[in-house]
């Protein structure tokens, strides 16, 4: 397989054959973009539009094996070459080597020099989106590989737990089937009590989503992965809610209204009784309580 | 005689000193003056003189140099004034550009006449600057807006404008010339009808200026704005006219030095026309840098601009409708200096990008017009605007250009 770093230098060598003649190496460009198969119609969705570009770009990517597909289209020929140079070094890569991936061959092409301002925007929001793809299949693979781990550790424990019981007790065998069978209840019960009555642990979940529809006016990252929150609490059965919450700043002239809108935004939600916003300063937002989304998103790595 | 017209143009063209030079390893065509025309001599002249000889701030310093630049910024007043032929200098304001002059408009008078369940009366294929204004002060005022369709030729349809028109119109505000087709709209006809149900009228001339002979009594228009650096002068001037009716009553846009005549703490009252909405430091320079500018079409002439553009408009237009699967948007009889066109199967950024490597120069995208583009479901067009300094050779360079693309994009 190619590495992002061969594929790169492989660019630069074409582009190289073309220096100092600009028609030609739009030519190059105008190619590749030809090339690049187009994408389903299916998935030119408005959510697949990358934001920031001039031109209608879409990214459609998914996991496989561990890689990355990455599938672009762009209704002008130019911009669908750029974004084929871009497809072509981080497709089917790992999301790290994505996440990771120093993209040298635009500099080293001198594309910014052939982009106006607006389109070397529009290239890194691009990139930035395929970033933020890569960064989103790297959390849940690793949540994946968790998530298998502890089903491991749970199946050792109950096997842990028959074979003491096994031990310890001549009449083992009715008492297991008892246990499993109440075991399976308890699932049962759970479940069913989930379509109608959701825990704490869910609640908090949805709550979490909502907040996340809330902006800092100047910023363009979700209050939560900003790190704004500090403490999200969820008290059954009427479910109050308990939130408390920084600003970026104490002068920070939306820190009497954000605590009122996240209260507003919490209590849309039909499931919670109370909520409760609470204003703290301490400890002092930094920087560093962002999420790595976040610092992605404005340019921190 | 088209010898002397040609000899003419050489001259005009070398007083351009930006257009002297190559872009992209070609000299440089530059068809993009809808978005802001180049500047001539006399006007770069006049921002050094300025700068150089004469800068102060004007209307009170009692010294030699604040002297100096009252009585330019003034005289460039009364040059505005007659290049529109206003009534009086008094009715002629200073602002930043059009969209300045069009947001006064739209907050003075709607503030001042305007009432719940007033109409305000545009057109679809109205610039963003003459919409948004108006949508804005509909929304604190709760008026309605209404729009003025356009033909598949890029008019205004005309019977569909009187059957809007009603006792409850307070505003019609349109463009002159549409920036993105260069249709010349029928403002007379638009500003007569108005009138009788009592409507006022605003022009949107920032495409007009730069191409017709501008007379504000003849069409009798209420408002009229426009700005300098469509019309050879520098960016961040523009002209606000209004009629005295309207202006004495109108409350002011904005509040600050100048504007004012006496405060005190308990209240302010306001300096007479045109002060009255020219709140703050003018941009000084600027308004004399346009006066230049006015001088500068004066010398040249309307007649031989509008004979000249026409004559290369006429030219361009036939050269592009014999380029394969290419077709001209906005194919109005009355036509100001723009060819807007859009070719099959060819997005209109990849036009513009290519030709911009052989050194020609125009614009790509909306064009400020999306509700129009959207109407039409193209995603924009490629535009050449033309200027005084235009030549068929230049239309020669853009058609070469357009049939190089088109072999590189199929």
């Amino acid at each position: 397989m190619n590495t992002i770093a061969d594929i790169q230098k492989q660019i630069v060598e074409d582009f190289a054959l073309f220096e100092g003649d600009a028609m030609g190496q739009y030519e190059y460009i105008i190619d590749l973009g030809k090339e690049l198969p187009s994408l389903d119609e299916q998935y030119k969705t408005d959510d697949n539009i990358v934001k920031g570009c001039q031109s209608t770009v879409w990214l459609h990517a998914f996991e496989e094996d561990g890689k990355v597909r990455f599938f672009a289209d762009s209704n002008t020929v130019i911009t669908k070459g750029i974004i084929a140079l871009l497809v072509n070094i981080l497709d089917n890569q790992t999301p790290t080597n994505i996440k990771d991936a120093e993209l040298t061959f635009i500099d080293n092409i001198n594309l910014r020099s052939h982009l106006s301002s607006q389109r070397s925007n529009g290239l890194n929001a691009m990139i930035k989106q395929m970033k933020l793809y890569a960064l989103g299949f790297e959390s849940k693979i690793n949540e994946n590989e968790n998530a298998m781990k502890n089903e491991i550790k749970e199946t050792v424990k109950v096997e842990e737990l028959t074979a003491n019981e096994i031990k310890g007790n001549g009449n083992s065998v009715v008492s297991d089937v008892s246990d499993v069978s109440d075991i399976d209840d308890k699932i049962v019960v759970k479940e069913t009590v989930g379509d109608e009555m959701k825990s704490p642990a869910q609640i908090e979940m949805m709550v979490t989503e909502k907040i996340k529809e809330v902006f800092d006016p100047e910023i363009p990252v979700n209050i939560y992965e900003l790190g704004l929150i500090y403490e999200i609490q969820v008290y059954p059965p009427l479910n109050n809610v308990f939130v408390k919450m920084t600003v970026t700043a104490p002068n920070c002239p939306v820190a009497d209204s954000l605590p009122i809108e996240v209260r507003d935004k919490v209590k849309e939600l039909n499931e919670v009784g109370e909520v409760d916003v609470e204003l703290t300063f301490d400890p002092p937002w930094d920087k560093e309580m962002m999420s790595e989304e976040a610092k992605l998103e404005l340019g921190f790595f | 005689m088209v010898k002397a017209a040609s000899n003419k143009i050489t001259k005009i063209k070398q007083q351009f000193p930006i257009l002297q030079q190559e872009v992209n390893g070609k000299p440089l065509v530059y068809l993009d003056n809808a978005a802001t025309s180049q500047k001539p001599q006399s006007v770069i002249d006049a921002i050094t003189n300025y700068y150089t000889k004469y800068n102060s701030n004007i209307h009170r310093g009692a010294h030699y140099l604040a002297e100096q630049a009252t009585i330019e910024y003034e005289n460039a007043r009364t040059k505005a004034k007659e290049f529109i032929n206003a009534e009086s200098d008094m009715l002629v304001n200073f602002t930043k550009g059009t969209t300045e002059g069009i947001n006064l408009v739209a907050q003075s008078f709607g503030n001042t006449f305007l009432e719940e369940g007033d109409e305000i009366l545009l057109s679809a294929m109205a610039h963003h600057s003459n919409l948004v204004p108006w949508q804005i002060i509909a929304e604190q005022k709760k008026c309605n807006i209404k729009y003025i369709p356009v033909l598949e030729d890029g008019t205004l349809d005309m019977d569909a404008f009187h059957l809007l028109l009603n006792k409850k119109t307070k505003v019609v505000s349109l463009g002159y010339i549409s920036n993105a087709l260069g249709t010349i709209n029928p403002v007379e006809e638009i500003i007569e009808a108005s009138h009788t149900f009592g409507a006022a009228v605003l022009l949107d001339a920032a495409q007009a200026a730069p191409h017709l002979k501008i007379d504000v009594q003849k069409l009798d228009v209420d408002f009229l704005a426009f700005s300098g650096h469509k019309m050879y002068g520098p960016t961040g001037i523009g002209i606000l006219y209004g009629k005295e009716k309207w202006l004495t009553e109108m409350q002011p846009y904005q509040g600050g030095g100048e504007m004012i005549k006496e405060v005190t703490l308990k209240g302010t009252t306001y300096n007479e026309l045109p002060f009255k909405f020219e709140a703050g430091t003018p941009n000084i320079c600027g308004g004399i840098a346009l006066g230049a500018a006015i001088d500068f079409m004066n010398e040249v002439g309307h007649d031989f601009i509008q004979k000249q553009e026409n004559e290369v408009l006429a030219y361009g237009t036939e050269a592009l409708s014999n380029i394969k699967n290419l077709h001209i948007k906005g194919q109005a009889k009355n036509k100001a200096g723009v060819l807007s066109f859009i070719i099959k199967d060819i997005h209109p950024y990849d036009i513009g990008v290519l030709l911009d490597k052989m050194g020609i120069a125009i614009r790509t995208g909306h064009h400020c017009c999306q509700p129009l583009m959207d109407a039409w479901e193209i995603p924009g067009t490629a535009r050449a605007s033309l200027a005084v300094y235009n030549t068929k050779e230049d239309i020669d360079r853009l058609v070469e250009g357009i049939e190089k693309a088109k072999i590189m994009l199929q």
